[in-house]
């Protein structure tokens, strides 16, 4: 297989993970098919710089996760600009949920749309994603122990927010 | 407490520990309620947020998605003509199509098995969000085979394996090429038929599903008699799951689905689960009777399982 072929198949093979991730990266249905067509296009682009053998998806998720941080910053900017602080961020309405989910689906978007960036996208690689700890690091470009400690903070917070305390 | 600190028993969660460091944990949460509660707390949550978020990677793909990198390939295959391909129509076949086009290759057909077992997920699912996390799919009125006892064993094994994570490494450290390396490296192409080799194929011949130890990389879920004679069994390992029968001194792979290869353990158990019971379901129809017990399997373990 050439390069380019071997690129194409695996990232096709990656869109239903990379649909998840933004799902939770956004809560927002809309906004995750927008992330994912934004981080396609530029993971193409820079189709050439993917080196094979390494890990596509590692790649491709830190695309993505830079993508939606400078989008996030973006609409900060926006939102102090124009409207309250802080509403532009996590407003946004939940994606088509089955009728028989929908409570849940609020829960636990909504505990996860609370928590801080930093938190959410440590808690959603590793717990949703199941990345290891150390290949989260490499994808937020941060130290391991960085991303335990929010990780852990992350988690806490769901935990309480959720009723999972033991 | 036990002296494990909550950092270790989430890393423990998360499928971060092994070997020793999991065997501490496992023996301090065998003898410490607390922390087994605890413990069964990260569960929980990890298995809520994944019912909450997997459906989402079940649903299909936007065709603009798969269009935009089906035309990047094809300006490359432009630019380089005399290079191209020898797989057509992969990168237009989404990830669930149906996969009866493929050739046979022994990744295609994890592929495939993958897609199969997502559709069932995706059922599962449902039952799954309205039932709450945590459910052992061989529980569920899932057929098992007629055999209480054995029900009764496979059913409680699988929720000890979910209490204290002793199937770990289901999915642990699991990096998808790596493991598909790893499990292929188990599995030989012989004319057309999968065989088992090195680790699997020693495990489909010495391990007991009987007798199961902790977290050895392979289980073996049951072994049964086929209508023409023959031992088969069911497996799970790492990345794959399946029914391997005996066909002389060999172990042929008669069906093969893909675990899920990049969640780490707990879940890894929950989502293989399906796959498992699915396998259960074809054994029993494969089967001429019960399935061996434990004195069984011993004698035909020691007859070579022939």
């Amino acid at each position: 297989m050439s390069t380019t072929t071997s690129f194409c198949t695996q990232l096709t093979a990656l869109l239903p993970r990379l649909r998840r991730f933004a799902r939770g990266l956004t809560q927002d249905a809309a906004d995750a098919d927008d992330l994912c067509q934004q981080t396609v296009e530029r993971a193409l682009k820079a189709r050439t710089q993917w080196e094979e053998g390494t890990r596509l998806d590692a790649w491709v998720y830190r695309i993505m996760r830079n993508q939606w941080i400078d989008e996030i910053r973006a609409r900060t900017r926006r939102s102090q600009t124009f409207t309250h602080e802080d509403e532009g961020v996590n407003v946004g309405t939940p994606g088509a949920p089955a009728a028989e989910s929908l409570v849940e689906l609020g829960n636990v978007e909504r505990a996860l749309a609370r928590l801080p960036d930093e938190q959410r996208e440590a808690v959603v690689l590793v717990m949703i994603e199941g990345f290891a700890y150390k290949e989260a690091a490499e994808i937020l470009d941060i130290p391991q122990g960085t991303l335990t400690s929010r990780l852990g903070r992350g988690r806490e917070a769901l935990l309480r927010e959720l009723g999972e305390k033991a | 407490m036990t002296g494990v600190t909550r950092e270790e028993l989430r890393a423990y969660a998360d499928g971060e520990l092994s070997g020793e460091a999991a065997d501490r944990i496992e023996e301090a949460v065998a003898h410490d309620p607390e922390l087994a509660a605890q413990l069964q707390a990260e569960q929980r949550l990890r298995a809520r947020l994944q019912a909450h978020f997997d459906p989402v990677a079940e649903e299909a793909v936007p065709d603009a998605l798969m269009a935009m990198i089906a035309a990047a390939q094809e300006e490359d295959a432009a630019k380089a003509p005399a290079k191209e391909p020898h797989t057509p129509g992969a990168v237009a076949v989404p990830p669930v199509a149906q996969p009866s086009a493929q050739p046979p290759a022994p990744v295609l057909d994890f592929a495939a098995a993958k897609a199969r077992r997502e559709k069932e997920r995706k059922e599962k699912a449902k039952a799954r969000a309205r039932a709450g996390a945590q459910r052992v799919p061989g529980q569920k009125g899932v057929p098992l085979f007629a055999r209480p006892g054995l029900a009764a064993g496979l059913a409680a094994s699988l929720v000890l394996g979910v209490m204290l994570g002793t199937s770990l490494n289901l999915g642990r450290f699991a990096s998808p090429s790596h493991d598909a390396v790893g499990d292929s490296a188990s599995v030989v192409d012989r004319g057309g038929q999968l065989v088992a080799a090195g680790n699997l194929a020693r495990g489909l011949d010495t391990q007991l599903a009987s007798a199961q130890g902790n977290g050895g990389p392979l289980r073996i879920l049951t072994s049964f008699e086929r209508d023409n004679g023959t031992y088969c069994r069911v497996y799970s390992a790492r990345a794959t799951a399946g029914i391997a029968c005996r066909d002389g001194d060999s172990w042929v792979l008669e069906r093969t689905q893909a675990n899920q290869p990049s969640a780490a353990s707990p879940d890894a158990y929950r989502q293989a689960g399906s796959a498992e019971a699915d396998l259960m379901r074809a054994a029993q129809d494969m089967a001429n009777g019960a399935p061996l017990d434990a004195d069984g399997e011993r004698t035909a373990r020691k007859k070579g399982w022939k």
